[in-house]
């Protein structure tokens, strides 16, 4: 389970019309902070993907475990590259495709929990 | 309470809304730190903030630092909010100005007990502020507060180019009304008359207790024959309304009232220009009290 229930419910106080919003809010949103790590892939721009990928963690952050959060935080870091040894970004990807496709469990777990 | 958000994630700053609002505080957002210095601007500046660390632009320790930097003495406790981890993030934010530190994911619980600490010690700020600037017993601006909004007032004419006029009122015969009916009752005079004033001026009038019966009043955007109108509704207002101290005891009271506007040629500073209002405020005793004079 990719999905922290009890934060959602938390953070929502179980009130089903703002888990609705939230969650179409979040789904809205995704795609397009996919496409800023994806281009900032791309051009190899590793700031910019700290950058992205940051900007992703926060979001997921409302709604993941702890664990998945964790996996962004490691990407973030990698993705920036200041610790030695640096990550070649090709195998960043792997590690990135690995995150997106858990993303999408994520997805379906919030599709289904919010009833959208 | 308003409480400001400054994040740029639009999920958060919607969770975060949702659940100030259900604590019972009022959220005000903002996407950047340009848009949070914009909304700090206001005078109904929100005094509790919550601070993305990384954000577009300039980043959240840097916005705190700005804030920090701000001349005007207000008061802004300041939550920061941070993907971040360890004692490296916590020193930084708390060194950039922040008064506490939460990371991210946060548990709501923490964050809702956080927010109430914050909002107790803005509510502590502003009494301790109030103390400082009010008159104990009238409740009225007191003399260091009236000093600085009388300053403002002059930098704001200068700048606008619009009317000032100041009146300086005191009380006729005060000590009298001490040694005949007790200080009780002379505070109980001084409380009538702040309360007279404050009827009879204008909401964005100012008065300021400036010595024993002594008052200072600031009459924005207000001419010399406009301050008059409003002198003379006080004076008679005071002459005709006694003090009501019980059933037995009124006490009847006169003002004498300096006016003076100002006048960028003539008056050089603040204190120029209120050594003319009381000199006018002395002619008024001189010439008999309980009369209006107007400085030429």
């Amino acid at each position: 389970m990719i999905l922290d229930h009890d934060r959602v419910q938390d953070l929502t106080r179980n009130n089903t019309k703002l888990i609705a919003s939230i969650s179409q809010l979040f789904l809205a949103e995704l795609p397009d902070m996919i496409r800023s790590v994806e281009k900032a892939y791309e051009q190899s721009d590793r700031k910019s993907l700290s950058i992205a990928i940051h900007r992703l963690k926060s979001a997921v952050g409302n709604f993941a475990v702890k664990s998945f959060y964790e996996q962004f935080s490691r990407l973030e870091l990698l993705a920036l590259g200041n610790n030695a040894p640096v990550m070649p970004l090709s195998d960043w990807l792997n590690e990135w495709d690995t995150t997106k496709a858990q993303l999408n469990t994520m997805v379906i777990e919030l599709k289904d929990m919010a009833g959208i | 309470m308003d409480v400001l958000i400054v994040d740029d994630d639009a999920i958060t700053r919607f969770a975060l809304c949702a659940a100030l609002e259900q604590w019972g505080f009022i959220p005000v957002v903002a996407e950047n730190a340009d848009q949070a210095l914009q909304k700090l601007a206001t005078d109904t500046t929100p005094h509790l903030l919550v601070i993305d660390w990384s954000m577009p632009g300039m980043s959240g320790p840097d916005l705190c630092k700005t804030i920090r930097k701000r001349e005007d003495g207000q008061f802004f406790y300041i939550l920061m909010l941070t993907g971040k981890e360890g004692n490296e993030a916590i020193i930084e934010a708390m060194e950039a100005g922040a008064d506490d530190f939460l990371s991210k994911p946060f548990d709501h619980r923490v964050l809702k007990v956080r927010i109430a600490a914050g909002s107790r010690i803005v509510r502590l700020e502003q009494t301790l502020n109030q103390l400082a600037s009010r008159d104990a017993l009238t409740q009225c601006w007191n003399r260091r507060m009236i000093d600085e909004l009388f300053a403002n007032s002059i930098a704001e004419s200068t700048r606008k180019r619009s009317n000032f006029s100041i009146m300086v009122l005191d009380i006729d015969h005060f000590k009298i009304v001490n040694d005949t009916f007790g200080h009780a009752a002379g505070d109980v005079a001084l409380k009538h008359v702040v309360n007279l004033l404050n009827t009879n001026l204008r909401e964005y009038d100012q008065v300021g207790r400036y010595g024993g019966e002594e008052f200072v009043i600031l009459l924005p955007a207000t001419d010399r024959n406009e301050a008059w109108g409003v002198a003379e509704r006080i004076r008679s207002a005071i002459q005709f309304q006694p003090t009501i101290v019980s059933e037995d005891v009124h006490i009847d009271l006169t003002v004498s009232i300096g006016i003076a506007q100002f006048d960028r040629s003539r008056d050089a500073n603040q204190s120029a220009f209120f050594e003319r209002a009381d000199k006018a405020l002395y002619t008024a005793k001189q010439s008999g009290r309980n009369r209006i004079i107007c400085s030429e």
